[in-house]
């Protein structure tokens, strides 16, 4: 018994170890995933990089080119950019996080739930998420931003909600084709609860298509938080979002352009990197994918 | 085939209605009394005004009864309420402001196609090639760009350092360049990804090498028998970039001051104008589904797969008795 463990155990080892390997094979995904650590980083310690805090307004050094002092300029009313920037990886890599967690929970149950009892509760659960999918993204974002508010927690919920029936998709199609193995049929014929199936056997058995629509899902609300705010309805200024901090900067673009480039290029390098780390993966477990 | 399509206009109904229904409700939660919203905040007015008003919007019924008279409204009048701010019909509001939003999205689209199917070809036939390089990461740093920097970046390269376009308005063929870039380059991106990837693997296909083997040119090859195969996955992007380009439309619209409904929607909502956001929203999301079902209906037509799937019985035996009579 301890031998077929032992075997099963390396099996497993050995498939994720391969996944790894052809991942780490991949240039571009280790370049993204290297700026990704680098934005964790910064996020997680930013008090410590920034050489400003983020509020620190100092009216005599307002609308100031990059120097040696203040490396990306100040903005106008003489906070440090690079910063503002600093912090702002910290707001958007958790609100990305946070809003593809919450999507994934609530996308996830209802698409294995859908799935694992089919007719009428499929029925029901997939019309309900065609609705939400009519309309696109970026509306139902601005009508849910627009009904709870400006905030961080809204605009996580208003990010999340139009990503849930991506992921119900997702997991249903996976739960659907893993219900069909016979393991599943062993532990059933054994007594085992609906729940503990779906916990404890089909979920971990369709994980890999999640994660790389996880990956790519951080990225893309990741571009929704920033999106919201630039048109007003996300997280609002004096708290360092890029997106808060491009709509500021619109409205100097002609007198200091520098103030709209940083944010920006922050926002296009975290996505970026997402994006790439999310394409690495898919290739890692499934080459036939490749290209 | 006609009983596909009437499956899927049938299929819209409930959904349509279900969009309703649902940016109905999101609306009735924002917090805040139309009344006073209308009447004005802290000014001088009866409490008889306040009541006629309120008796007015219906706003003394229930949720459902409201939501039932919204519906019965738009299905039997066409009508989506009045704007609080103009007190003007909002169906007739977005009518105005729906020229500007269409010409937006078509040649946003037109440009993505064009633009991302053609790079899309020459990257996958000539792949690991300079261009594919540099087309390939192009596209990456394209889908990976806010498309509120973009269009800040292009003011700031075209309209204030080079000053070739006009930074804001609509009003003649120099006015809609950044716009429409802003959006299409965008789009394009996406559709570049997806031609690339769908012709690498139709040109690796058996029928590709034998027509290769039958001394084909290589423009015949990709044009006559690549291109056709490798355009069903594109079609689809394409329709989902639709939906997808109504809603970079908004934000395009908001940046370069365009007065279609985007911009007519964003205004709303910083005034609380629930009628304008709700009629907006649904206005736009029906138009995205009647572009997803002609891109589905289009989709049948041209992929012989779904075709044959919706077949009646008598045409389906029709080919069998073809097919026989082909093998005999």
């Amino acid at each position: 018994m301890s031998r077929i463990r032992f075997i099963e155990a390396t099996r497993h080892n050995s498939s994720w170890f391969e996944v790894i390997q052809r991942f780490s094979r991949n240039k571009l995904s280790v370049i993204g995933t290297f700026i990704l650590l680098v934005l964790i980083f910064a996020a997680v310690f930013a008090p410590l990089i920034a050489p400003y805090p983020y509020d620190q307004q100092d009216l005599s050094r307002a609308k100031e080119y990059p120097s040696k002092d203040h490396w990306f300029g100040t903005d106008n009313c003489g906070r440090d950019i690079f910063s503002r920037c600093i912090y702002g990886a910290r707001i958007s890599l958790q609100v990305g996080v946070f809003a593809v967690a919450m999507a994934i929970t609530v996308g996830g149950i209802l698409g294995a739930i859908s799935a694992f009892y089919g007719g009428i509760v499929d029925d029901l659960i997939m019309r309900f998420l065609d609705v939400v999918y009519a309309v696109p993204a970026v509306l139902l974002g601005i009508a849910i931003a627009a009904t709870l508010g400006a905030g961080l927690r809204n605009l996580m919920i208003a990010i999340s909600v139009g990503n849930i029936p991506s992921y119900a998709r997702v997991v249903r199609a996976s739960v659907l084709t893993v219900k069909e193995n016979e393991y599943i049929e062993a532990s059933r014929s054994i007594g085992a609860s609906d729940l503990r199936i779906i916990f404890k056997h089909i979920i971990p058995n369709a994980l890999a298509p999640i994660i790389v629509q996880a990956t790519l899902g951080v990225a893309i609300a990741i571009l929704s938080c920033a999106t919201l705010s630039f048109l007003g309805l996300g997280i609002q200024p004096p708290i360092p979002e890029w997106g808060s901090m491009l709509s500021t900067a619109r409205n100097y673009i002609r007198q200091l352009p520098y103030m709209s480039i940083f944010p920006g290029a922050c926002i296009m390098l975290a996505v970026f990197a997402l994006n790439v780390i999310g394409d690495g993966i898919r290739d890692a477990i499934d080459p036939r994918l490749k290209d | 085939m006609a009983r596909y399509i009437l499956k899927r206009v049938l299929y819209m109904i409930p959904v349509t209605i279900g969009v309703v229904f649902l940016i109905y409700s999101l609306m009735c939660l924002i917090p805040g009394n139309p009344v006073q919203l209308i009447l004005g905040l802290g000014s001088e007015v009866s409490q008889d005004e306040i009541d006629a008003l309120t008796e007015e919007l219906g706003l003394n019924d229930p949720f459902i009864v409201r939501f039932a008279n919204y519906l019965k409204g738009i299905i039997t009048k066409f009508d989506f309420g009045k704007s609080y701010s103009t007190r003007k019909p909002v169906m007739k509001e977005i009518m105005e402001r729906f020229p500007y939003t269409f010409k937006l999205a078509v040649l946003s689209i037109i440009l993505s196609v064009f633009l991302g199917v053609l790079t899309g070809i020459i990257a996958a036939t000539k792949q690991y090639s300079i261009f594919d390089g540099l087309a390939t990461t192009l596209a990456l740093l394209g889908v990976s760009m806010p498309i509120f920097w973009l269009a800040l970046m292009l003011i700031l390269i075209f309209s204030i350092n080079l000053n070739l376009f006009p930074v804001s308005g609509s009003y003649g063929f120099e006015y809609w360049v950044l716009p429409v870039a802003t959006v299409g380059l965008n789009g394009a991106a996406n559709i570049m990804r997806t031609t690339r990837s769908s012709m690498l693997e139709t040109i690796r296909q058996d029928y590709i090498r034998t027509a290769r083997a039958k001394g084909q040119t290589e423009i015949k090859i990709i044009f006559n028998h690549a291109l056709k195969n490798a355009l069903i996955p594109v079609i689809t992007v394409i329709g989902m970039q639709f939906g997808g380009i109504l809603g970079d439309t908004v934000i395009s619209e908001t940046v370069f001051a365009i007065p279609g409904i985007g911009k007519y929607t964003i205004d709303a909502i910083m005034k609380r104008d629930q009628p304008v956001v709700m009629g907006s929203i649904m206005f736009l999301s029906f138009c995205v589904s009647v572009i997803n079902l002609i891109v589905d209906v289009l989709y049948s037509f041209i992929d012989p797969r779904i075709k044959t799937l919706y077949k009646t019985s008598n045409e389906k035996k029709g080919l069998a008795k073809e097919v026989s009579t082909t093998n005999e």
